[in-house]
């Protein structure tokens, strides 16, 4: 039985919690109490310097081969690595607001994540910013690692709204031009368009010096295909539609999901990009582990 | 179409098979719609998918409107192979039963003759019959025109059904049953054959007259084999299945070893079988008979004084359930040494005949029976006025290699073999250079049955086929074993001849040339028959000379002079004991004047008086047309043929069933095809068969329930492809979609 916290990495769960910095808190000690360690120490921090042990001071930290040269206590002193600014790009087309199945929309599940992702951040000092897109970027907020930063970016992500057409490719380059020191982007779309300017867009964050996380938000829907019978598509963005039989089309379909992904798993792999292929049904700690060992591989 | 439905109306409900097309056109059903963003990724794959979807709409149609239309067949009731109307199935009818009367129709099976269960059977069909139906009643044995009869009269004809001791086969009597059916203005008509479904009852060489007009008719005609048969396993009879020799003529103390053959179907019997000479019981044998094998009996030997004798052969022991078989009778008539003129230019070619038939050893012996007497004459010492007189004490004459026979000569045999006597022809040297003698005179012409051309010369030449249908061959020992020692014969000179045209090849060389002929003349006091043989029966001392080595080679020349004899003596084809349904000849000396003749039967019934014959002509007795019971025509018959004057002469002959009635194998079913023509029947072993298949072969077999099977089927594909296309979504969870911000 999952730990009582463990829960809120369940969408069915998360979506219960109608705010969304207790979705963020939630998530992310459910993700914390699933690790059964601590995130904060040990690859997110370094020794900045000494100083006199004073009661009251944990004595685990206390520096035993200072001691042994000078016969008197220091202790050690950790500084968080500061250097990580990460931004949280938010993809705001019609498409990411689709949900099948009543639970939370594409875009419901990514502002879940980037809020966990911005407390957990926030947590090790990292500053964090968050930028949104449609057709451009439509909304920024810059880093910061105060701890008020964390309400600004929660607020800002409980007003976007997804709407109409996007363009991810030219968002991206667009982002990519107005970020001006090495960061972590974290993008969170369907990338439910021409795959190849995205990619190409994607290479150019890449060529600026940041890393990157691609979190690739699928409805549970289109992941799986669920349905059967007789149907008729729309597209909510084109507005097209397409009468087919379910049962027919669905293997050619997942065919092509699965193919969709592998090709830009393929293109990340070799671009060092992080592609976490996700849908609406997943829990939220393969997303949050994803960042985590980023995280890592840089500190 | 009415006679292929029982509810017929109802087939007009497959224009219903139009409503999934209306429905098609008119009331397409709307897929659901739903929002789907990743719309792009099937738009890749569209064209396949509308191809297949094409598909299974064609085929969903299809799949409805042939489920509407079975359903609307189901309800219409149809029917295969129905005979007569919907509805019709009390209707007035032609019935035909022929019955199998032959005697393996007597075996009985749980106190019950096969005859008697056929009766019972054909009743229960009667009582299904409606009144105002025309009923055939045939018996086998009496092949002649049914007449119609009411239900009610067709009973009392079967009741009077017997078993017959002679029978005709079944075909003739399908044949008039058929006729009669035809006849007959009945909506339905049927012919139902009560049989054991033995080879015997049936022909099959004879066509079933009739079935062509069956095969022809629209209406056509119901035909029912009502097997009677006892299951195998359950049958068992034991049975003589043949004596040798079966009766006939025999020389005075010539010892006849009788030898009986038995044979016990389907379990292994024990039997005592006992021997009665002229109703006193001579001799008995116990024999043990393995099942399904023929066995024999160790020969009974009796001795035969002058004069006509009976002999009786019974099997004693279990009861058994076709006790007609279980007797064999057989008449002996036993005559005095019969005498054979020779008749040679030189002695020693009358030699090898003389002493095969008559041998030289017996001829000394006082105390051996001679069977028969030759005597030798040359013909350059023959008076031809004392050979005229003295003729008429022999039954044959051999004219052995005669150089020039004269026309007196030929004219004085003529008259002989005309008298209903026997002459045999053998040629040798001294006929090689000049046939003129022979193919010159009138009278020879008269006689012989070939022109004599020219000699020819052979090396490893044999005699070669023999005609098996004359009973110079069949009416002796083993003809095989004689063909095959004639075959083994070295003949190195024939005579080529031109056969006329009613001459018979009775043995032929290798080359089919033939070796010897026969041709039967016909005078005003008898039929006599004269042989040829177109090389010699006799040898000559210069071996380089020789014709062959007939005489001497085996016992070919033997068997064959001594067969010979009682052939040109009719003692071949007299037959005294016979089949039931046989003709028997008995010879009477019509010159003689007799009052009448009576022949007793075996049974308890008064003589029967017989047609006198025709001058010349033997009293010929039919037993198929003496019309009595098997009790009372199988066993001795006493013939008396009453003279004014003088006491009657005492003839006699004896009468067993048919020997092929023993024989229980089945027809097998490809042979019934063959006579009935293939699924033209139906055949049933038990009553309840009988019923099933008559409803089957009148209403027709229902299709009812394959159309539901394939109603089933189609209603489960129809399911399986529908379900494809418009199944519904689960209630749960709720199938609407939500977009956050977008129009649903």
């Amino acid at each position: 039985m999952a730990a009582p916290v463990e829960k809120y990495l369940k969408p069915e769960v998360i979506r219960q919690v109608a705010r969304l910095d207790l979705r963020a808190k939630f998530i992310v000690e459910g993700f914390i109490a699933g690790l059964h360690a601590s995130p904060f120490q040990g690859f997110s921090v370094e020794f900045s310097e000494h100083r006199k042990y004073s009661p009251g001071d944990n004595i685990s930290d206390i520096d035993w081969n200072v001691f042994a040269k000078t016969d008197r206590f220091y202790i050690k002193k950790f500084q968080a690595e500061t250097n990580l600014t990460g931004y949280l790009v938010m993809d705001l087309s019609g498409s990411m607001g689709y949900t099948y199945r009543q639970e939370l929309t594409k875009f419901e599940y990514g502002i879940s994540l980037a809020a966990a992702l911005a407390y957990l951040m926030i947590h090790q000092q990292d500053p964090v910013g968050l930028m949104a897109f449609d057709q451009k970027v439509s909304q920024s907020l810059a880093p910061k690692s105060k701890r008020t930063q964390l309400a600004s970016i929660l607020s800002v992500l409980a007003k976007l709204q997804p709407h109409g057409p996007t363009e991810i490719a030219k968002s991206l380059h667009q982002v990519a031009s107005m970020l001006r020191h090495k960061s972590l982007v974290m993008i969170f779309s369907d990338l439910l368009a021409d795959s190849e300017p995205i990619i190409k867009a994607l290479h150019r964050l890449r060529h600026a010096g940041h890393d990157v996380i691609l979190f690739h938000i699928l409805d549970e829907a289109e992941a799986k295909f669920p349905f059967d019978g007789m149907v008729e598509l729309e597209d909510n963005e084109t507005h097209e539609t397409l009468l087919v039989d379910a049962d027919g089309v669905k293997a050619d379909y997942l065919e092509e999901v699965a193919a969709f992904r592998e090709g830009y798993r393929h293109d990340c792999f070799r671009a060092r990009i992080d592609y976490v292929p996700l849908d609406t049904g997943m829990p939220f700690d393969k997303a949050l582990m994803s960042y985590l060992l980023n995280r890592q591989t840089r500190a | 179409m009415s006679s292929l439905f029982i509810n017929a109306g109802l087939v007009a409900g497959v224009a219903l098979a139009v409503i999934p097309v209306i429905l098609h056109l008119f009331m397409k059903q709307t897929p659901k719609r739903v929002v789907f963003p990743a719309l792009r990724l099937i738009q890749r794959r569209q064209e396949t998918t509308r191809k297949k979807l094409r598909v299974k709409n064609w085929l969903l149609l299809l799949a409805r409107m042939a489920l509407l239309a079975l359903m609307a067949l189901a309800l219409a009731r149809p029917r295969f192979d129905a005979k007569i109307q919907a509805g019709d199935a009390d209707v007035e009818s032609a019935v035909a039963l022929v019955f199998d009367t032959s005697l393996s129709m007597a075996y009985e099976h749980q106190d019950k003759t096969r005859l008697a269960e056929a009766k019972t059977l054909a009743e229960k069909l009667l009582e299904r019959t409606r009144n105002g139906s025309q009923v055939f009643v045939i018996d086998s044995a009496r092949a002649v025109e049914p007449v119609a009869m009411s239900p009610a009269s067709a009973r009392k004809a079967i009741q009077g059904l017997e078993i017959e001791p002679a029978n005709q086969t079944l075909n003739q009597g399908l044949g008039l049953a058929y006729g009669a059916v035809l006849g007959a203005e009945k909506p339905l008509r049927e012919v139902f054959v009560f049989t054991d479904l033995t080879q015997s009852a049936w022909g099959l060489a004879q066509q079933v007259a009739n079935l062509d007009r069956v095969e022809k008719d629209k209406q056509g005609v119901g035909t029912y084999v009502m097997n009677l048969a006892v299951p195998l396993a359950e049958r068992n009879d034991v049975a003589i299945v043949r004596v040798e020799p079966p009766g006939g003529i025999v020389g005075q103390d010539e010892p006849v070893p009788i030898r009986t053959f038995v044979r016990s179907i389907g379990k292994p019997a024990k039997r005592t079988v006992e021997f009665y000479l002229d109703d006193q019981k001579r001799d008995q044998k116990v024999i043990d008979i393995p099942a399904n094998t023929e066995v024999e009996v160790p020969p009974f030997l009796p001795r035969f004084n002058a004069g006509l004798h009976r002999v009786t052969i019974r099997l004693e022991g279990e009861p058994d359930p076709l006790p007609e078989n279980d007797s064999y009778y057989a008449t002996f008539e036993v005559r005095p040494a019969v005498k054979v003129l020779v008749l040679s230019d030189q002695a020693l070619d009358a030699e090898y005949v003389a002493n095969a038939i008559d041998p030289e050893a017996l001829r000394e012996r006082a105390d051996q029976p001679r069977p028969y007497q030759v005597d030798q004459k040359r013909l350059d010492q023959v008076d031809l006025a004392s050979l005229r007189t003295s003729l008429n004490n022999y039954v044959s004459v051999f004219l052995l290699n005669a150089k020039s026979p004269s026309a007196d000569l030929w004219q004085i045999l003529d008259d002989y073999v005309k008298s209903g006597r026997g002459l045999v022809i053998g040629v040798g040297d001294r006929v090689a250079f000049d046939f003129s003698a022979y193919n010159d005179s009138p009278s020879a012409r008269q006689l012989l049955p070939a022109t004599l051309k020219a000699v020819t010369i052979h090396q490893d030449y044999s005699f070669g086929k023999a005609d098996l249908g004359s009973t110079l061959f069949s009416g002796g020992g083993d003809a095989r074993a004689l063909i095959t020692e004639l075959s083994q014969v070295p003949v190195y000179k024939t005579l080529e001849v031109e056969p006329i045209a009613d001459a018979r090849v009775l043995l032929s060389y290798q080359d089919d040339r033939p070796a010897l002929l026969e041709r039967v003349v016909t005078g005003p006091r008898g039929t006599g028959r004269v042989l040829l043989w177109t090389t010699a029966l006799t040898r000559v001392p210069n071996q380089a000379a020789n014709w062959n080595e007939f005489p001497i080679a085996n016992w070919s020349f033997f068997q064959m002079m001594n067969q010979t004899v009682p052939y040109l003596a009719g003692e071949t084809t007299r037959k005294l004991s016979v089949e039931a349904g046989e003709t028997v000849s008995l010879p009477v000396d019509t010159e003689q004047r007799f009052t009448d003749f009576n022949a007793q039967p075996p049974g308890r019934v008064p003589p029967i008086r017989l047609t006198e014959p025709a001058p010349g002509r033997p009293l010929s007795i039919s037993t198929r047309l003496l019309n009595l019971n098997p009790e009372n025509l199988f066993g001795q018959w006493n013939v008396l043929a009453n003279r004014a004057g003088a006491e009657p002469v005492r003839l006699g002959f004896s009468v067993n069933p048919p020997a092929a009635e023993s024989n229980l194998a089945a027809l097998e079913p490809t042979d019934l095809d063959k006579l009935l023509g293939k699924d033209q029947y139906k055949v049933a072993s038990s009553p309840e068969e009988l019923v099933r298949k008559r409803t089957e072969g009148t209403v027709g077999r229902e299709l009812f329930p394959w159309v539901m099977l394939l109603i089933l089927l189609l209603i489960t594909a129809e399911s399986a492809l529908a379900n494809t296309f418009y199944r519904d979504q689960p209630s749960s969870p709720a199938p609407a979609t939500r977009l956050a911000g977008v129009r649903s």
